[in-house]
């Protein structure tokens, strides 16, 4: 994906605060409570499904998807739960019923188990060719934004939960509806497998 | 303390440690340059993935999403004038027919109040078969919701009150969860539970 179609501004999991309010208004038929929803979370939303499907067009085309299948979903949403927790599995289910339809490899555990086998193994650290010595920072952003694209979807999936959106392992647990340490071993997993590809790049 | 996991450093670099273990990779880092070194490595990482730039949200985004949500309405008085409109056309493109086909309007009108009389006579007819009809089917329903209650009537007499009781709780189960069934059927949506 092109950078220069990216807005420098940082949206990571936006605060709870109102949304609430804010679904309770849209239940009785405010409609402009609905929008404010919208306007909260289309720029996490965006980056979340653009940089998981890698396409600017088509993430803007499922990010409005998602967006209306919440709005008809609204009535099931119970106020107990964190609004953005809630809205961000719609997403990540919705982008997997995507892959699914495409028939591109799914995000589904199975498969991800199988995956595990050639991921890189918890090492101690070694006389590694250093990244940051040879690059500036914008040349690293490049090299992760390419890495990015190499490496297993779910994977992909949790980095940029955690490190694009910066949601706590807690929060991307209850998104996946998986153990905590099972996410934290997946995200290093991303990274070191993201860290390869960028040494493979060289 | 032996050199860092590489999945430690990452835990330490977010701040996921306990206290005690990363006291003990501070003093660690102070000791051994190769894990100074792979933790600088790694911020560096983390730093730049967190800095990637946003995606652009167009600016008419919400708007978007909205009338695809709520399409919007043509307000009443525009309604009015396109149906007016219409209808104009529809009258001029008759009337200029007529003038080339060089007929007689005024027959040609005649022939159409006829034609409107007959079909409402016919619908008429059709309209009062059509209530008969449905008179005889409620008939035929409140016959068969009477034979019903005729058998459960003697049913009633063969069972004794004991056993009428614990069917009637029985019938009331299988109510109630055929009723909950059917609402989870009914509920369309993401469940969180």
């Amino acid at each position: 994906m092109p950078s220069t179609t990216y807005k420098f501004k940082r949206a990571g999991c936006p605060p709870l605060h109102e949304d609430k309010e804010l679904v309770k208004k849209t239940l009785a038929g405010r409609q402009e409570a609905f929008e404010m929803i919208v306007q909260k979370y289309q720029q996490p939303l965006l980056n979340y499904i653009g940089r998981t499907v890698g396409e600017y067009e088509l993430a803007l085309e499922l990010t409005q998807d998602v967006f209306i299948k919440t709005y008809s979903s609204l009535h099931s949403y119970r106020p107990r739960y964190k609004f953005s927790t809630w809205l961000y599995k719609i997403a990540s289910n919705y982008i997997i019923d995507y892959w699914r339809k495409k028939k591109i490899k799914a995000f589904s555990i199975d498969q991800q188990s199988k995956e595990e086998d050639s991921l890189p193994p918890i090492q101690v650290p070694s006389q590694e060719t250093s990244i940051y010595e040879k690059y500036e920072l914008s040349e690293i952003k490049g090299k992760i934004e390419t890495a990015l694209e190499k490496i297993p979807p779910p994977l992909r999936e949790l980095f940029i939960w955690r490190h694009i959106n910066e949601c706590s392992y807690q929060e991307i647990a209850e998104i996946k509806d998986l153990p905590v340490g099972t996410i934290k071993n997946r995200v290093f997993q991303a990274k070191e497998l993201i860290r390869k590809q960028m040494e493979n790049m060289e | 303390m032996k050199c860092l996991q590489n999945k430690q450093i990452y835990l330490y670099l977010e701040k996921e440690l306990p206290v005690p273990e990363t006291t003990l990779i501070r003093e660690h880092l102070k000791e051994c340059p190769l894990c100074r070194k792979a933790v600088k490595e790694r911020k560096v990482f983390i730093k730049a993935a967190e800095s990637l730039p946003s995606l652009k949200v167009p600016p008419d985004f919400s708007r978007q999403v909205m009338g695809q949500i709520f399409p919007l309405k043509i307000p009443v008085r525009a309604s009015i004038l396109a149906v007016t409109a219409c209808f104009s056309v529809m009258l001029t493109a008759l009337f200029i027919l007529f003038l080339s086909s060089g007929q007689n309007l005024v027959n040609i009108l005649i022939s159409l109040n006829h034609s409107v009389l007959n079909f409402s006579k016919d619908a008429l007819v059709v309209s009062a078969k059509i209530s008969k009809l449905a008179v005889l089917l409620i008939k035929t329903i409140f016959q068969g919701i009477q034979q019903v209650f005729n058998y459960l009537a003697s049913l009633t007499s063969i069972l004794g009150p004991e056993l009428q009781i614990i069917l009637i709780i029985l019938s009331l189960a299988i109510f109630t969860i055929l009723l909950f069934g059917l609402k989870n059927k009914i509920l369309i949506g993401e469940h969180y539970e």
